[in-house]
C-alpha cells in the first residue's frame, strides 16, 4: 500500500502556558517530528526604543524595568551605564559606595531571574514542586528590592550616577540571613531535579547546541557558556566592581538542556558567593551612593526646604531633564539572560536621546529555536523553550 | 584610547583601503563607502586574522534630513580578544543581506526592515516583518513616525470583531526640552 504523508502545521500559542508568555509558534510536524518552528513575535511589542526617544535620560528609566519583568534592576543599570557612557571625561562616574551597591542588587537580580527560570523550567517539564518553592524565595528578594526602593517589582532603583538611595541599615543583616539559608533551598531543589529520572529523560541530550552554532547565533549568557565557552562579560570585560571579587564561571560540555540548567544553578551559588562578599564591604565602605553634581542627580530632598538653588536644580532635573553633547555609546553587561546591550546617541538640542537601541538575550535565544528543535518531538519543543529561559517583555520590546 | 585599539585601527586601514572610507575610535568604528564593499569587509574580517567572526548587532539611525537617510550599524564581535568593532554604512532604502556570512543577521535585517523599512537584497531566509502587527504598514522607528503611530483597535459591537479605526486623542502627547533656552547646559 502507498501512503503520501502530509506535514502537519500545529500552531502553538500564544496563550500556551508553556509559551512563558506571548510566544506564537507555527510548527510543521511530520508526524511528530518538527520539520520546521518558526516563532511568531512581537505580540508584547510596546515600542520601547521609539517611547524612551521621547523621554529624557531619567524619564526614560522605568521603560528598562518593564523589558524583562523578572530580572528588572539588571536591565536599567544597563541603561545607566550606557547614560554614563554618553557624558564624556566622566563627569557621571558613580561613587564606589554607588557601584558597591549595584553589584549586590544585580546578583539578587540574577538569583530572582535564575529562580524563575529553573523552577518554570521544571513546571513545563512537569514538576511543580521546585516553582512552589522559587517563589518562596522570590517573595524574600522581592522584599529586599521593596526595602531599597520602595518597589517591589519595578525598582528604577540604578540611575544614572549611581543608586537613588542608599540602604537601611538593618538591610544588609536581613541578607545575609537569607544567604545563609538560600543554599539549603538551592540543594532542594537540586535533589528534586539533578538526579530525577523524569527530569534527566527529558533534558539530557535534548536541544543540543554546538558551540560554533551558539557563536554563529550570537547567542549569550547561559546559552553559550552551556555549549562551552566561559565567556561571561563580567569577567571577560569586568564592570562596576566585579573585578575585585572572587567567583567562578560555569560552563557545560554537551550543549544541551541539562547542562544549561546545571550552569543556571551554579550561577546562583556563585551570587551567592558575590552578595556575601559584597554585603562584607559594604558594611565598611561608608560614602556618598551617586554623583555629587547638580546637573546629573536631584540634590537631595531635606535641601529644598531652606536651599533656593537645589530646589531649582531640583525643578530643572526632573522637567527639563538635562542635554548631552551629540555623542555615541553602547554599553554591554552580563544580564541574568545573557548580553544586554544599550546603544545610545544623544542629541545637541534635546535633553532626549536622538536613538535608543536595546540589544536583548531573548531575541538572539529564540532565533535559534528553529535550528535546535529540529527533528526533535514536539515535547521536546517546550523544553528547549523553558530551558532558553524567554521573556517576552524584553524580546518583543 | 589606548594604544593597542590604535595600532588596531591603523591595522585595519592598511590591510583593507579599498573598503574603508575612515575610521573613527572609541567605540572602534570602521565606515564603508558602499554596500558591495561591506560584503567583502565582512567577509574579510571573518576570515583573516583579525577574527571579527561574529555579528553581534545590527541597528540602524535614521537621518530623515539626508540623501543616505539611514545609518546602519554592525556591531562584529571577538570572542577571543573580547574586542567589539563597529561597522558603519549610510544607505538610500536598501543593502545587501549578509545573513549568509553570520545566521545572526536574519532576525536583525527582519527587525531592521520592520522598524525603518531598510530592504535587504538576497536575504536568503525570509525578509517577513517581525515585531509589529500583521499587516501592520509605515516603518515606526523613522523619525516622520509619530510615536501615537495612525490607527488604533477597538471591539466593534456591530461586526462582532475587533476593528482598526484611525487615532484619536484626547490630548496630545507631551514633549520635553524642544525649547533649548529652557534647559540647563
Amino acid at each position: 500500500m502507498d501512503f503520501t504523508v502530509k506535514n502537519f502545521t500545529l500552531n502553538f500559542g500564544p496563550q500556551h502556558p508553556a509559551a512563558h508568555g506571548v510566544l506564537r509558534l507555527v510548527l510543521k510536524l511530520s508526524g511528530e517530528e518538527i520539520v520546521r518552528a518558526d516563532p511568531h513575535i512581537g505580540l508584547l511589542h510596546r515600542g520601547t526604543e521609539k517611547l524612551m526617544e521621547q523621554k529624557t535620560y531619567v524619564q526614560g528609566l522605568p521603560y528598562l524595568d518593564r523589558l524583562d519583568y523578572v530580572s528588572m534592576m539588571a536591565y536599567e543599570h544597563t541603561y545607566a551605564m550606557a547614560v554614563e557612557k554618553l557624558v564624556q571625561n566622566h563627569d557621571m562616574r558613580p561613587p564606589v559606595r554607588g557601584q558597591l551597591l549595584r553589584v549586590l542588587f544585580l546578583e539578587i537580580t540574577r538569583l530572582l531571574n535564575h529562580l524563575m527560570a529553573v523552577t518554570t523550567h521544571a513546571l513545563d517539564v512537569g514538576a511543580l514542586t521546585p516553582f512552589l518553592w522559587g517563589f518562596e524565595e522570590r517573595e524574600k528578594l522581592m522584599e529586599f528590592y521593596e526595602r531599597v526602593s520602595g518597589a517591589r517589582m519595578h525598582a528604577a532603583y540604578i540611575r544614572p550616577g549611581g543608586v537613588s538611595l542608599d540602604l537601611e541599615e538593618r538591610l544588609l543583616a536581613d541578607i545575609d540571613f537569607f544567604n545563609d539559608s538560600f543554599v539549603g533551598r538551592i540543594d532542594e531543589i537540586e535533589e528534586m531535579l539533578s538526579n530525577n529520572r523524569i527530569w534527566r529523560q527529558r533534558l539530557v541530550d535534548v536541544g543540543v547546541i554546538h558551540l560554533e552554532t551558539a557563536k554563529d547565533f550570537a547567542l549569550s549568557g547561559p546559552m553559550l557558556r552551556g555549549s562551552g565557552l566561559a565567556w561571561d562579560l563580567r569577567k571577560c570585560i569586568p564592570y562596576e566592581m566585579y573585578n575585585q571579587y572572587t567567583w567562578f564561571v560555569p560552563v557545560g560540555t554537551n550543549g544541551d538542556c541539562f547542562d544549561r540548567y546545571l550552569v543556571r544553578v551554579e550561577e546562583m551559588r556563585q551570587s551567592l558567593s558575590i552578595i556575601r562578599q559584597v554585603s562584607a564591604d559594604l558594611k565598611t565602605m561608608p560614602g556618598p551612593v551617586k554623583v555629587d553634581s547638580d546637573k546629573y542627580s536631584p540634590p537631595p530632598r531635606y535641601k529644598l526646604k531652606y536651599d533656593m538653588d537645589s530646589l531649582i536644580h531640583h525643578f530643572k532635573f526632573f522637567c527639563n531633564g538635562y542635554i548631552i553633547p551629540e555623542y555615541k555609546a553602547l554599553a554591554v553587561s552580563e544580564a541574568p539572560k545573557g548580553e544586554f546591550g544599550v546603544f545610545l546617541q544623544s542629541d545637541d538640542n534635546n535633553a532626549t536621546p536622538y536613538r535608543v537601541r536595546l540589544r536583548a538575550p531573548g531575541f538572539f535565544h529564540l532565533q535559534v529555536l528553529d535550528k535546535v528543535s529540529e527533528r526533535h518531538l514536539i515535547a521536546d519543543v517546550v523544553t528547549i523553550i523553558g530551558s532558553q529561559d524567554l521573556v517576552f517583555g524584553e524580546i518583543d520590546r | 584610547m589606548d594604544q593597542r585599539s590604535i595600532r588596531l585601527e591603523l591595522a585595519y586601514k592598511k590591510l583593507y583601503p579599498k573598503f574603508i572610507s575612515s575610521v573613527l575610535s572609541c567605540p572602534a568604528t570602521l565606515l564603508v563607502s558602499s554596500s558591495s564593499a561591506f560584503m567583502n569587509l565582512a567577509f574579510l574580517l571573518k576570515n583573516s586574522i583579525l577574527h571579527q567572526k561574529y555579528l553581534n548587532d545590527l541597528t540602524a539611525l535614521d537621518h530623515p534630513y539626508l540623501v543616505r537617510r539611514f545609518e546602519l550599524q554592525y556591531q562584529l564581535l571577538n570572542y577571543i580578544f573580547a574586542s567589539r568593532l563597529q561597522v558603519q554604512k549610510r544607505v538610500i532604502s536598501k543593502t545587501n543581506s549578509v545573513d549568509k556570512l553570520f545566521s545572526s543577521a536574519n532576525w536583525l535585517e527582519r527587525e531592521v526592515w520592520d522598524m525603518f523599512g531598510v530592504g535587504f537584497i538576497f536575504n536568503t531566509k525570509d525578509l517577513r516583518r517581525i515585531l509589529t502587527d500583521y499587516g501592520f504598514q509605515g516603518f515606526p522607528l523613522r523619525k516622520d513616525f509619530p510615536v501615537t503611530g495612525f490607527l488604533q483597535i477597538r471591539y466593534s459591537e456591530k461586526k462582532k470583531r475587533l476593528v482598526y479605526v484611525s487615532i484619536r486623542l484626547a490630548e496630545l502627547a507631551l514633549k520635553f526640552s524642544r525649547n533649548i533656552n529652557n534647559t540647563i547646559r
